[in-house]
Parts: C-alpha cells; sequence; structure tokens
C-alpha cells in the first residue's frame, strides 16, 4: 500500500473513530481510503467543504471524547492554523497529517519539506506547540501514526504528522504491527452530556483576572514535560564522523543513500535524523558539537531546520546547509557530489 | 546489490502496475524494495513513469536520476529518459511503438516487439507483460517462479482469469530474448 493507505489503516488500527477533511494533492489517498474503511468500523469520514471546517469539525469530534484526525497538504494546513491553535488553546487531542507540497502559495505537488517552521514553531497565533513527528519510511508512518493518537490524549495536546508527497506517494514493504493501547486516564473532560454530573466547558477564551496567563503557563509546562520525555532521533555512523549531516523525513533517506556511499568510501562522515521535530533533539546535537567536527542539515527547503541546529550546537561547530526549494527534487547522486565536495574541502584546508 | 530501474510510457499501458509487479516479485525474493510513481496531474493517454528499486540492503531514496534499468513504451519516453541510463545500464524498449533515430553506444539495448506479440494473443493492452517476460529474460534480475507467484497474490479475486493469459504473455516476451545475450544486471 503506499504511503498515505499506512498512515490511514494505522490511524482506523488506532482507533481513530472521526475523520474530516478536504481533498488536495499528494494526500488524496487518505480521505480516500477513510470514506470507505470508517463507514466498515463504525466511525464517521466527512469530506467537509472546506480545510477549514474540516479541522473545526476535529474539534467538536474531540471535544466529545473521540479519537480524531484531518490531514492536507501544505496549502490546506496553511488554512488550518486557526482550527490548530483553538485546539491547542483548549487542550485538545487531535492528529494532523501534513503531507507537504511546493510551495509558497499553491506551489506544486513535488515534495517539499518548507513546512517545518509552521510545524515546530506555532503556525497559528499564540505561544503553542505541537507535538511533530518526522516520519522517513512506511514502517515509520503506521508506528508513529498510532502514538501520534496516544500522545495527543496522553498531553491533550495536538500532534502533527510531517510527511511530504514522496512518503504519500511510494510504496515499499513494511510490517503492519499491531496496535497495544497504553494506559491512558479516562477523558472525564469531554462532552458526553452532564446528566448527573457539572458540565463540562471546552474553551480556549481566557478573559478572567490572571486566568490566561495560568493557562500559558500550564500549557507551558505541558511542552517543557515533552521536551523532558518525548525526544526521539536515530544517529548513523556519527562516532567517529569528521562531518555529519543532519536531516529529516524523505531528506534523511536521500542523505542515507549519500552518507553510506561515502562511508563505503572511507570517508568519515554521518548522519543525525531527528524523528521528533518538536521537540528537537537539541541537547544530542550538543553533545556532539566540538571543534573538530562540522555539521550540514540537507532539507528540502531553503534552510529552516539548519536555524534549530545553530542553537543546538551553540557555536561550538561550524553549521552549514544544503537543500533544494520548494518542490524541487534532490537525488542521492547531487547530495554525494555535495556532501564529498565539502568534506574534502576541510580536508585540504 | 542495488538495481534502479526507471519504467516509462503512455497512461493506460500499465506502467505503474508493471513497476509494483517488479518491486512485489523482489519483495518475494527477500529483497528491500521501493515504487514511487509520476502522481497527480496525470491522465489515461498522457504519460506515466515510476522508479522501482530492488536492493540487498536498506533503500535509501526511492527517487534517483540514473536508473541501471531503463523500460520504455512509448517515444516520448525513450527520448526523456535514453540520457539518463547509466553507462553499461539496459535499456529495454518496445520496438512495435518506438522508431529509434537516436542510439548510445556505451548501452547495451533490447528491443521487444511488445505489442505486437500481444496483438497475437489478442491483448494488445497487455504488452506490459510481454516486457516483464523480455525484462526476466534479459536480465536475470528476478526469478520467473517469483513473478508468477506475485502476478497470483496481486490480481483480485473476481480477475483471476486474467492470469493465465499474462503467462502466456509473459512468454512470449521471454521467448523473445536471445538466450546468448549477455545478462550484464544479472
Amino acid at each position: 500500500m503506499k504511503g498515505n493507505n499506512a498512515i490511514a489503516e494505522a490511524a482506523i488500527q488506532a482507533e481513530c473513530r472521526f475523520y474530516a477533511g478536504y481533498p488536495i494533492t499528494p494526500q488524496n489517498e487518505i480521505p480516500e481510503y477513510m470514506s470507505w474503511r470508517m463507514p466498515e468500523v463504525g466511525g464517521t469520514f466527512i469530506q467537509a467543504e472546506s480545510e477549514i471546517s474540516a479541522i473545526n469539525m476535529v474539534y467538536g469530534a474531540s471535544a466529545c471524547g473521540a479519537r480524531a484526525m484531518t490531514s492536507s497538504s501544505s496549502p490546506g494546513i496553511s488554512l488550518k492554523q486557526e482550527g490548530i491553535s483553538f485546539l491547542a488553546g483548549a487542550e485538545l487531542p487531535a492528529v494532523i497529517v501534513n503531507m507537504q507540497r511546493g510551495g509558497p502559495g499553491l506551489g506544486n505537488i513535488s515534495a517539499s519539506q518548507a513546512d517545518y517552521f509552521q510545524a515546530v514553531k506555532g503556525g497559528g497565533h499564540g505561544d503553542y506547540k505541537l507535538l511533530v513527528y518526522a516520519p522517513y519510511n512506511l514502517q515509520e508512518l503506521w508506528d508513529l501514526t498510532m502514538l501520534a493518537f496516544d500522545k495527543t490524549d496522553e498531553y491533550r495536546n495536538p500532534v502533527m504528522i510531517l510527511g511530504d508527497a514522496i512518503l504519500g506517494q511510494m510504496m515499499e514493504p513494511f510490517v503492519r504491527s499491531p496496535y497495544v493501547k497504553p494506559d491512558l486516564p479516562e477523558k472525564t473532560w469531554a462532552l458526553t452530556g452532564c446528566e448527573g454530573r457539572k458540565p463540562n466547558v471546552i474553551k480556549s477564551l481566557f478573559m478572567g483576572e490572571g486566568e490566561l496567563e495560568q493557562r500559558n503557563y500550564m500549557l507551558q509546562a505541558k511542552y517543557q514535560k515533552m521536551k523532558g520525555t518525548e525526544v526521539r532521533f536515530q544517529a548513523y555512523f556519527i562516532d567517529d564522523a569528521e562531518l555529519i549531516v543532519v536531516a529529516f523525513g524523505i531528506a534523511a533517506r536521500i542523505a542515507a543513500s549519500a552518507v553510506r556511499r561515502l562511508r563505503n568510501e572511507g570517508h568519515k562522515i554521518g548522519l543525525f535524523r531527528p524523528i521528533t521535530l518538536f521537540p528537537f533533539p537539541e541537547r544530542a546535537i550538543n553533545e556532539q558539537s566540538g571543534e573538530n567536527r562540522r555539521f550540514i542539515t540537507v532539507e528540502l527547503n531553503a534552510g529552516q531546520m539548519v536555524e534549530d541546529v545553530r542553537l543546538a550546537v551553540n557555536g561550538k561547530s561550524e553549521v552549514l546547509f544544503y537543500g533544494r526549494p520548494g518542490g524541487a527534487m534532490m537525488t542521492p547522486e547531487d547530495l554525494y557530489e555535495k556532501l564529498l565536495q565539502v568534506y574534502l574541502f576541510k580536508l585540504t584546508q | 546489490m542495488e538495481k534502479r530501474i526507471i519504467i516509462a510510457g503512455s497512461g493506460g499501458q500499465g506502467i505503474l502496475f508493471l513497476g509494483r509487479l517488479i518491486a512485489y516479485s523482489g519483495m518475494l525474493e527477500g529483497k528491500d524494495v521501493t515504487w514511487f510513481p509520476s502522481y497527480g496531474a496525470e491522465m489515461r493517454g498522457g504519460t506515466a513513469n515510476c522508479t522501482v528499486i530492488l536492493s540487498d540492503e536498506m533503500i535509501g531514496s526511492p527517487v534517483i536520476r540514473n536508473p541501471d534499468l531503463l523500460v520504455v513504451m512509448n517515444e516520448a519516453s525513450y527520448n526523456r529518459f535514453l540520457d539518463r541510463l547509466m553507462p553499461n545500464g539496459v535499456l529495454i524498449y518496445d520496438s512495435s511503438l518506438i522508431d529509434i533515430k537516436r542510439h548510445r553506444e556505451d548501452i547495451e539495448t533490447i528491443k521487444v516487439p511488445a505489442s505486437e506479440l500481444a496483438t497475437t494473443l489478442n491483448s494488445t493492452r497487455q504488452a506490459n507483460m510481454v516486457m516483464m517476460g523480455a525484462l526476466v529474460a534479459a536480465t536475470g534480475i528476478l526469478d520467473i517462479g517469483s513473478v508468477i507467484r506475485a502476478i497470483e497474490e496481486m490480481t483480485s479475486e473476481h480477475r483471476k482469469d486474467s492470469i493465465e493469459i499474462n503467462k502466456e504473455l509473459m512468454m512470449l516476451g521471454s521467448k523473445s530474448i536471445n538466450p546468448f545475450v549477455n545478462r550484464t544486471l544479472s
């Protein structure tokens, strides 16, 4: 099955029972799959009249306690930003999938990673964060989608799966690992009918004296907790590496090909792959930095994650960037040549 | 070893299916495989192509520039992808549909009159299966047994009667290949 279908079926397995979305390439397989699969499991599929209504339908379903999801691609995700901010403010769980395409504007339908900033720095208004997963193969699309539904409930905070057109469209074998639901607290806050109990209120408007500030401190405490416990990353060949490539998602896959080839030729190059983009693995990167090491971030954009790598390194290593902007494809051959150039330049200095 | 394949032709020729069949057969042989299609603004009568990678180890990028094997089923695809084929690569083309005007000396070129052969079985639209048979015979990158198993597993229940004709079409493609040709990809 295609990557998009893997996400959709993983969501079903993880007991997602509400999906609302609006079509856009290159993620159309998700709503298409949900349109026949949701009724099979007694869930609800809605093709909304717009992305904005889809995200607000997810808000409603989530408020009632359902595991809810929406998906779109870059321009559609921009439209959802108001709703995402409201979800975060109201502390509602939701899984939002962004299979990125080229931007800005309508851009094109090719793969891109230019929504990194939007995903990790807020995107909508207000001081909020999403937990952001960046899968790089179909196995991770499957596993991280399931995990996203658990984490969004655990933190009562929206979680984003940040994929891209290639991951969505490609096929490769993966193991359909079964979903095992962890122990999660009852959703006592949900709007389930208040007969015999005090009414629950779900809102993001806090006009009382000091009320909003308190809310914000509480949200920030949640994000701090995520920074402590939710960081995920993978490192390959970095122990003796003189040059460490930092890349996520599909760029990490392209980089893996190039790095492996360079390693086989005896060059001391490694790869560091953040799996969570928020919380960013800043401590792990900082621990790897030092005078005899250089970093190069590789992204399908004009340079976004590179800023977070520079912050993490905090001046201890040089941090370079190589990327292709929105909607242009980078091949392992291009990257191999670029990395070799960067690596050898240092040696001849 | 990693084998990178680009398959290209017109929409409706079964280009994407041919790619999936190669990938699925590779998976049955325990290889790591990826399949990546052209997608989106495509339509019947337009162009279609896909990239398939078969490998003994984890595959990095599913998108590549230079394939080791190029399978083309129309002239536009021939012109578009010919220069991207690796030196010493293998080109397999449907010679019933493509009139080659430009040659490359540094590759092995295998002509298969796939559409004509398919027409002899009243299956012009399944010329892709003739190409599959020729590809297996000419390159040896897959075992014919795994391809047949893949066809059986990929064919939906109500289409099971198409399996036999697909096997026959593959046989036609296979027989069209000179058994003494160098199997450079095997």
